[in-house]
């Protein structure tokens, strides 16, 4: 079994995973987490077959907008209000942008992982929806 | 082989979709079960995409959000006016 097939069976496993957890999850906002994910591997699988296009509109428009509503709608819907968001994960998100913007000139691994790193804003571009929802998340339980 | 695959996990998806509509008692979730479906539709073209296929795809992309767009604005609207996104009916309703 080749690396590429055995990719490609973790990818289809993991989106099977995730679709099912998200379906077992009681709670919406974890339900709403493991679509996102689902989505991820589900990009993953086009960038696995070259289609670079989708996998940026399906990364960019199914996760970056419409995940993130979800998450957030789902969130804001919550019942059990547990997450102490304010603060800690807009640090997180700011160091993870960070990490991930000089992470680049060290990476060294296959092709594939080479080409990723190769278009830096990517990165900055995935930790940007990150923050902006957490900012939607607080706007948006101020409102209610 | 890998196109059987894809379509076996298009398919799995398309279940669990239906299954989370059927079973729904939200709207979010209702939300949810939809993204899982148009995300089985993506995976069952890339199975038959060739160079005419990308114009297909990118369409039903945006044609997807646009659907899931509306659904969003109907929740927002709706949770607006219950204060609630549950579509169970309550005893005292």
């Amino acid at each position: 079994m080749t690396d590429a097939v055995t990719l490609e069976i973790v990818l289809e496993g993991l989106a099977m995973a995730f679709a099912l957890m998200s379906y077992a999850s009681r709670d919406n906002f974890y339900s709403a987490l493991y679509m996102c994910l689902t989505m991820t591997t589900i990009a993953g699988i086009y960038a696995f077959y070259g289609v670079h296009s989708a996998f940026a509109l399906i990364t960019l428009i199914f996760i970056g907008a419409l995940g993130i509503i979800t998450v957030v709608l789902s969130y804001s819907f919550r019942e059990i209000k547990s997450i102490d968001y304010r603060f800690g994960w807009i640090v997180f998100a700011l160091i993870v942008s960070f990490v991930s913007l000089t992470l680049p000139n060290f990476a060294n691994a296959g092709d594939y992982v080479d080409a990723i790193p190769s278009f830096e804003p990517i990165y900055m571009l995935i930790a940007l929806p990150l923050i902006l929802m957490l900012v939607l998340i607080e706007v948006w339980r101020d409102g209610l | 082989m890998e196109g059987w695959a894809l379509i076996g996990l298009s398919l799995v998806l398309l279940v669990i979709g239906l299954l989370m509509l059927v079973s729904s008692r939200d709207l979010i979730r209702l939300l949810i079960s939809l993204e899982f479906m148009f995300s089985a539709i993506f995976l069952s073209v890339l199975y038959t995409l060739n160079a005419s296929g990308y114009e297909v795809l990118v369409t039903m992309i945006f044609t997807s959000c646009c659907e899931l767009m509306v659904l969003v604005g109907v929740v927002v609207f709706f949770s607006r006016k219950f204060k609630t996104t549950s579509l169970e009916v309550k005893e005292s309703d």
